[in-house]
């Protein structure tokens, strides 16, 4: 309909001018634009939502628990008792994924937090100090990045062993790299800014140039960073898990489900979708998320 | 001058190191000035005059470098202090404005909690003492509704607006010395008038200004005494009404020339032909001889001699006073 696409793109129109015209944005006007323009976004946003309450109150969805066997029921096909189907052991696979969604957001988030920290840390240093401390950090990060990141993550893995804990550090270790590199080249360009050249002239000493002036300035740059980075934690531990170095059975993880499920991929099939089916959504949902709030928080970069 | 010196330059020289070879800058420049007055520096676009300000701030970036000369503040050489002792100088005795006021505050915090910072910074108070300090010099600095003003964003602020709370939180702890890196050039002409005003109240109020500009009118305006420099030198120096009135130095008189006035009528502007040499490759006498339209035959070759041909007025020309 003419009529109606019309004055989308008006209402888009507005929304740029007021964005040029420097209305203030805080988090509930970004949310606006963000539903306003980028509907796959925020429609992102509500399912990841949805799937971080399904993991919070999984007991309370589910009458089973995620390793009671039942072994008369076993591989049953998806059916009004077992909304999935169940697996080998008969165990129900929905109540395994929504557990296992415990393990795969908090392997999604906590490294990927973990991995912006140090990084962002080290970026900033590198990029505001420059000189060694720069050469240092960023041919560090340079040795890191030169590594196939799945190869590295499975070397460090079988050096420290199983664990949840290791998981996390693992993959902690294998991305902080990538993200000092970009959140350097963003304290670069930040440096050079006169709002910095003048906190200088008050005496601002500069540890607290870094965090007072251009630590806010790079939060939009983080918050990309971070919707980017969890689907890629998440990938990695499924494929860690699926090779046997990640989480142990019987806990239950994505990667882990799918690999239990290979075997049988002829005669239940479902035991591998339901799994590989909630990564992809999951991933999905938070790139089309971090798409999204580029796009929001960055008014420069014209949308595609 | 009889009065104290606030701040003295001596010999100052910073030089860039290029590959294509050493580019000096600011080239022995000595700087006299004197408590609670105003003094301007004028020249063109890379004369030094920046370089030298910043120079006096610590604030050369890489490749620059101060590597000659003393900078004194109050007696005291400031040069090779650490960079710790450098940070409790700057701000509370001595402080900088700059050109941009669009730019020269950070985006994402409030304004009154900028100024704040420096109160913070150098003196032991609490965040309260620091809200009604900064609050009390939005006033002074002719900051309507400072109340209000305090919980700004700078987006939300005009450009004299911000130029105001750039001014307060340089003057916030009273320096002893303000550098002002042409602190009007990117305001209109009305909101000019105002800044140069509040400078000159403030100058009242005891602060030594350091007025860098390309704008004569600026610099007559409000400068007690006047340094012109080019290819990173002091060509002349003298105080405003006899370097307005009897300027010496060929290039003096070539950018008085080219001030447009309502007075002159219809006549095309004066302009000095040429542009300002490559510090790489200065000739081997006076650097301004190749676009000097008194140039004579001895200027290619010799150096002139800094002298001073009355009480006060110094210039850089073999043949100054004989033109």
């Amino acid at each position: 309909m003419p009529f109606g696409r019309k004055k989308q793109s008006e209402e888009i129109r507005d929304i740029r001018l007021r964005s040029q015209a420097g209305e203030e944005e805080n988090a509930r006007t970004i949310m606006l634009r963000l539903v306003r323009e980028n509907r796959l976004a925020a429609f992102s946003l509500v399912l990841i939502l949805l799937i971080m309450l399904g993991a919070i109150f999984a007991p309370v969805l589910t009458p089973y628990t995620y390793d009671g066997m039942d072994l008369m029921n076993r591989l049953s096909g998806p059916s009004a008792a077992h909304l999935l189907g169940t697996d080998e052991g008969g165990r129900d696979i929905l109540t395994r994924l929504l557990y296992g969604s415990r393990v795969s957001l908090f392997i999604g988030v906590v490294p990927t937090l973990l991995a912006m920290v140090v990084g962002a840390a080290l970026g900033m240093i590198a990029g505001y100090y420059g000189g060694i401390a720069d050469m240092l950090i960023m041919r560090l990060a340079d040795i890191m990045l030169a590594f196939p990141s799945m190869l590295l993550a499975m070397v460090i893995m079988y050096m420290l062993g199983d664990g949840l804990g290791n998981v996390i550090l693992t993959l902690a270790l294998v991305n902080w790299a990538s993200v000092a590199r970009i959140v350097r080249s963003e304290t670069l360009q930040l440096k050079g800014n006169e709002y910095v050249e003048a906190a200088r002239v008050i005496g601002v000493p500069r540890p607290v140039i870094i965090l007072r002036h251009i630590l806010p300035n790079c939060l939009p740059t983080f918050i990309v960073l971070f919707t980017l980075n969890v689907p890629s934690s998440i990938l990695t531990e499924s494929s860690l898990s699926f090779l046997g170095l990640g989480i142990q059975p019987p806990s239950a993880s994505w990667g882990l489900m799918v690999n239990a499920g290979r075997q049988f991929l002829t005669n239940a099939p479902w035991l591998a979708f339901a799994p590989s089916a909630a990564i992809m959504l999951v991933v999905l949902a938070f790139n089309f998320l971090g798409d999204g709030l580029r796009d929001v928080l960055d008014p420069h970069q014209k949308k595609g | 001058m009889e009065n104290k010196m606030t701040l003295e330059v001596d010999n100052l020289k910073v030089s860039f190191f290029t590959m294509n070879g050493e580019v000096r800058a600011v080239n022995d420049v000595s700087l006299r000035i004197p408590a609670g007055k105003i003094v301007g520096i004028v020249g063109e676009s890379g004369c030094g005059k920046s370089m030298t300000a910043r120079a006096i701030m610590g604030l050369l970036k890489y490749p620059g470098k101060v590597v000659g000369g003393e900078i004194r503040l109050d007696g005291q050489n400031i040069l090779p202090l650490s960079e710790r002792e450098k940070c409790s100088i700057r701000g509370s005795r001595i402080s900088m404005i700059f050109q941009e006021p669009m730019t020269s505050l950070n985006p994402v915090i409030k304004v009154g909690k900028q100024v704040d910072e420096a109160v913070l910074l150098h003196s032991n108070v609490t965040r309260k003492e620091a809200k009604r300090r900064t609050i009390e010099i939005f006033r002074e600095v002719g900051i309507s509704d400072p109340e209000k003003r305090y919980d700004c964003y700078p987006h939300q602020l005009s450009g004299g607006l911000r130029q105001r709370v750039m001014i307060a939180m340089a003057m916030i702890m009273k320096p002893e010395i303000l550098i002002a890196d042409e602190p009007t050039t990117a305001l209109d002409v009305t909101v000019e008038a105002q800044i140069l005003r509040l400078m000159k109240k403030l100058c009242e109020g005891g602060t030594s200004i350091l007025m860098i500009s390309h704008n004569l009118g600026v610099i007559a305006q409000i400068c007690d005494y006047v340094y012109v420099m080019y290819a990173g030198k002091v060509v002349e120096e003298a105080d405003t009404f006899t370097l307005f009135d009897d300027p010496q130095h060929p290039y003096t008189k070539g950018l008085l020339n080219a001030v447009s006035s309502l007075r002159r009528g219809g006549e095309r502007l004066d302009t000095i032909p040429g542009v300002v040499p490559n510090l790489l490759y200065l000739p081997e006498g006076c650097a301004f001889s190749l676009r000097c339209g008194e140039c004579r035959k001895e200027c290619g070759d010799v150096m002139p001699e800094y002298r001073e041909i009355s009480p006060g007025h110094k210039v850089l020309c073999t043949f100054a006073g004989e033109h």
